[in-house]
């Protein structure tokens, strides 16, 4: 306990003042810029080569941290807070990679990889995101097609890993 | 001598009504002060539980979802697909197709590619056979949905075959076009899960009206305050009826009713009294109540829940016409109801269900359109005689009118300090509005619709179940 | 004036009950009045705080997606994000401020694990928003105080055990809950021990929370359970055969057979449930020789029990079920039958004309 609130006074004290800017300066998203100049700069080599990869996710704050961290990798992410939003987009951009979550509102994670799988009949692989305790619709997924899934919560540098994997 | 006598008959009968109309109110005022303690408590125990981790259980209990149809055939693909959309892990979904003379079935078959199964029924409650079959899908991404396929019989046969059917512990019995908001089973399946003092044997949710609201891709998406003062005048009363009266009910656990659209039961207590009764128009009511007894008989405690949140939401009457033919039923069934339990009114060893749900049920529910009624026939009677004693008559409508108002504007704040679930700009002077209006606009109807039912019941027994037809739910 | 004279003469002269009648009715006035002025005034409100709130939620969600994005690998605070903790530390101080970033923390915190999720703690030291939490657990009100245990299982703050622990006894249930979801998340399985304490029930919403707090964990190193399994908290017993199931407690099965014959109705049937989960032919035998004086529930626990480990030497044991009156154990003995003796099963169909048997032995034969 004494340790800790030692540890937690010292990083008061060593807080950097003169770093204070106008408040409004972080107001402005500005991670996507630099998430952008970030994939020119990973690309050089190959532009014409942006992966797209469809993202699918309700939390919308998960959302846009994926969506950035993605970016920063030099993918080129279309987002969707539903199920059928994906749907669209899938139909519509034929993505390379789609991410998705399994609790979703309207149309779920295991309609989308059955719709993909069975209608459109497309081989794009497809990550899951569940939640802990849902082995069986993680079970449901794979028969469904799935490539690979991942239990929430979600380490975002572990999805890179995958997603660059399932991508080169 | 004759004329003394007539005169201490209606002084005695001023009387009855004075002491009638007094304690109708204290009544009332007693109801809504128990709810809001218990809507503050509700609110505070609710504020930081997480429904998430429930859902995501897989060893939280199963639920069936059990919704008989009609001639459904509308909304039938789009209400099964809202149904199928819950948030809960371990349930399943089974429409019952009661009959239906529609395509309903062949719709069903078609966008969620059933096929026809062998299934083995338990058939503890006796019910009409099956006609086309049991179906379930085959694609995988819809294997929580059975569809039911049997001979015509009613709602409470259909709600029955579903009780046969189901293999959960729990069955949330429901409205087919019925709209669940995705948390709603976690919510109503907490008090069965929570209370350890006293089996649950069955919860029952708040009912709010649909009408004039955006339904898109099966869920809420945009709730409007209507137009027609009928339907204000309805979501005003169920304000009222669940905020400021069953909430406090639920307290008491004196709870009578749980509202046909939407209730979850034990599934193994329901099937041990019997399931629901054919020979009521009243089905809902008449279980609880039959539940409740069971249990006082055998003596183990229990609770009927009530959760006060908005989770299920409904297409009320938008016409006089099948609005006076609903109430009309209710009427009916809550006298079927209330009469084919006799035995527990008044009786303490029903406890506070024999001494205080039931004599308050039959006294200011059953009898109070009743006793409204012969008032106002009287009040007549003396128009005509000329016996009228106008300062007396005016005093006392003006101030039962004023304490309606008062009333219904202490729901409509418990709302907004609740759920406020009328946000937009403008609601606000149409919900005081109606507050003042709707002892004009519905209450005649309402009173009427009770007359009727109490003369079909009494003198017209054939008559038949209002129909209520539907017209497709508003769409973006 | 006249109109006025009027009234009042007429009032003064009218009977008592009528008095009654005009003063509530004016009493009512002055209530109605105000509380259509405190409706309005409440929309109006509920209206603003609602946008309010949603303006907030926008510039902290892009504080916090841009505090995350400012750090890099060497300094545990970037100067970037130092910037944003000292802007966040203003806004910590305004009640209303803290508990809308606090809702825009827990949102990703929940969701997301490794690096991010330790950034996200780090800047809920540094905002001060840890102090306010601390506060709260001292405070009179039990909602105050199990919103801020909540809050510090939320965020993972493990250093406080001594504090949380101290509300073990709390009489308030929902108290008690946090605190013993606070020990599980962040303590795991060692978290458990409150369990030996623990004499209030632990009711099955509880329960399950555990459980799932629990799943989450990577490690499968569970205690013995055998003590939960005698505790004289029924509640525990329970919990401790969910316990034993999930996580495949073969060192328990001693503890388990003893089950067999508590006193609890409920717990001999849940154990049967594990018992045939873990594959102990053991149970099935002790059942067997008193099975016919056991509650129908137990029976019917027992017949599943006996689809999982029937064997050829059972086969004379279950003629004797075939033709019971519960819908249930007939099934499960004549779904047994058909393995062990599919002639004699079969053959079942002539022998008997019930149409009720009938249709359930056809619906086993196809299925």
């Amino acid at each position: 306990m004494n340790t800790f609130k030692n540890k937690f006074r010292n990083r008061k004290l060593s807080s950097i003042k003169e770093n204070m800017k106008e408040n409004q300066q972080y107001y402005e998203l500005d991670a996507p810029k630099r998430a952008q100049n970030n994939s020119i700069n990973n690309n050089q080599t190959d532009k014409s080569a942006t992966k797209k990869v469809v993202l699918a996710e309700d939390n919308s704050l998960l959302l846009l941290l994926l969506k950035f961290r993605l970016q920063k990798e030099g993918y080129e992410i279309l987002t969707a807070t539903n199920g059928k939003e994906a749907l669209e987009l899938i139909q519509e951009h034929k993505p390379e990679l789609v991410l998705t979550d399994i609790m979703m509102p309207f149309v779920s994670g295991l309609e989308i990889i059955s719709h993909v799988r069975n209608k459109l009949k497309l081989e794009t692989p497809i990550i899951i995101f569940s939640a802990a305790g849902q082995e069986e619709i993680v079970i449901k997924a794979f028969d469904l097609g799935a490539t690979d899934f991942m239990s929430k919560p979600i380490s975002p540098n572990e999805l890179i890993i995958r997603v660059k994997k399932l991508l080169h | 001598m004759i004329s003394t006598v007539a005169q201490i008959i209606i002084d005695l009968f001023h009387y009855l009504f004075f002491i009638y109309s007094i304690s109708a109110i204290i009544s009332y005022l007693i109801l809504a002060y128990i709810s809001a303690i218990e809507t503050i408590e509700y609110k505070r125990k609710n504020s930081f539980v997480n429904y998430k981790e429930i859902m995501s259980s897989n060893i939280s209990p199963s639920i069936s979802i059990i919704a008989p149809a009609y001639n459904e055939s509308l909304n039938i693909v789009e209400n099964v697909r809202s149904l199928l959309s819950s948030h809960y892990v371990n349930y399943d979904v089974i429409i019952i197709n009661d009959g239906s003379k529609d395509d309903s079935l062949q719709k069903l078959i078609e966008v969620y590619d059933l096929i026809e199964v062998d299934y083995l029924i338990n058939e503890q409650i006796p019910t009409m056979p099956l006609r086309a079959g049991i179906f379930k899908s085959t694609n995988p991404a819809f294997e929580k949905l059975i569809i039911v396929d049997k001979e015509n019989g009613g709602k409470a046969d259909a709600l029955n075959m579903g009780l046969n059917i189901s293999k959960s512990k729990y069955v949330a019995c429901i409205d087919v076009d019925c709209l669940l908001l995705e948390d709603s089973l976690q919510k109503m399946i907490k008090p069965f899960l929570e209370i350890t003092d006293r089996t649950v044997i069955a919860a029952g949710g708040v009912i709010r009206i649909s009408n004039s609201c955006i339904v898109k891709e099966g869920k809420l998406h945009d709730v409007n305050f209507p137009k027609k003062l009928i339907e204000q005048g309805q979501i005003l009363e169920y304000i009222r009826a669940f905020l400021l009266g069953r909430m406090a009910w639920s307290r008491l656990n004196g709870l009578l009713v749980i509202s046909g659209a939407f209730g979850l039961f034990d599934k193994k207590i329901a099937i041990q009294v019997g399931g629901y009764d054919k020979n009521t128009v009243g089905e809902d009511m008449e279980l609880v109540v039959r539940m409740r007894g069971y249990m006082e008989e055998i003596k183990q405690k229990y609770k009927v829940a009530y959760i006060p949140d908005p989770l299920c939401w409904t297409e009320a009457p938008d016409n006089y016409k099948i609005f006076t033919s609903q109430r009309n039923r209710w009427t009916r069934g809550t006298i079927e109801t209330l009469r084919k339990h006799r035995k527990i009114g008044f009786n303490p060893k029903y406890n506070i269900l024999g001494m205080l749900s039931y004599p308050y049920w039959l006294f200011f529910e059953r009898m109070a359109p009743v006793i409204e009624f012969v008032g106002i026939l009287y009040f007549g009677i003396l128009i005509i005689t000329d016996k009228i004693k106008w300062d007396y008559a005016f005093a006392f409508i003006i101030l039962a009118y004023l304490f309606t108002v008062f009333f219904s504007l202490i729901a409509i704040i418990t709302e907004e300090l609740t759920y406020h679930q009328y946000k937009k700009k403008g609601t606000g002077i149409h919900l005081i509005t109606i507050a003042f209006l709707e002892p004009f606009v519905n209450h005649p109807f309402i009173l009427y619709a009770a007359m009727r039912g109490n003369f079909d019941y009494y003198f017209n027994k054939k008559k038949k179940w209002g129909e209520m037809t539907r017209k497709g739910m508003a769409k973006a | 004036m006249n109109i006025y004279n009027y009234l009042l003469d007429y009032i003064n002269d009218a009977a008592l009950i009528i008095q009654v009648a005009w003063a509530m009715t004016i009493l009512f006035i002055v209530i109605i009045i105000p509380l259509i002025i405190y409706l309005k005034y409440i929309r109006t409100h509920l209206r603003t705080q609602e946008r309010s709130i949603a303006v907030y939620e926008k510039k902290y969600e892009s504080y916090l997606i841009n505090y995350l994005y400012a750090g890099n690998e060497d300094e545990e605070i970037s100067k970037e994000q130092q910037v944003i903790i000292n802007q966040l530390k203003n806004s910590v101080q305004e009640p209303y401020k803290r508990k809308i970033l606090i809702s825009v923390l827990v949102k990703l915190q929940n969701e997301i694990s490794g690096e991010t999720a330790d950034s996200i703690q780090q800047l809920y030291f540094h905002t001060g928003l840890l102090q306010y939490a601390l506060y709260r657990l001292r405070h009179k009100k039990w909602y105050v105080i199990a919103k801020g245990i909540r809050e510090l299982k939320q965020f993972h703050i493990r250093e406080v055990q001594d504090e949380v622990m101290l509300h073990i006894n709390h009489p308030r249930r929902e108290v008690r809950k946090e605190m013993q979801l606070y020990m599980v998340n962040l303590f795991y399985f060692e978290g458990l021990h409150f369990l030996d304490q623990l004499e209030t029930p632990l009711s099955e919403w509880d329960q399950i929370q555990l459980l799932g707090a629990l799943e989450r964990l990577q490690s499968q190193n569970i205690f013995s359970v055998n003590s939960w399994l005698r505790s004289s908290n029924d509640s525990v017993v329970f919990f401790a055969l969910k316990l034993a199931k999930i996580y495949n407690q073969f060192d328990s099965v001693d503890e388990l057979l003893k089950l067999l014959h508590h006193s609890n109705e409920q717990v001999r049937i849940d154990s049967i449930g594990v018992l045939s989960y873990l594959d102990v032919l053991e149970a099935k035998e002790i059942l067997k020789l008193d099975i016919a004086h056991r509650s129908l529930d137990e029976k019917i626990a027992f017949f599943k029990m006996m689809e999982n480990l029937y064997q050829k030497t059972d086969e004379e044991f279950l003629v004797k079920y075939i033709h019971d009156e519960n819908f249930e154990i007939k099934v499960s003995a004549l779904k047994i039958f058909k393995k062990l003796n599919k002639e004699k099963f079969e053959s079942l169909k002539f022998e008997n004309a019930d149409p009720y048997f009938l249709r359930i032995v056809n619906f086993l034969e196809n299925n």
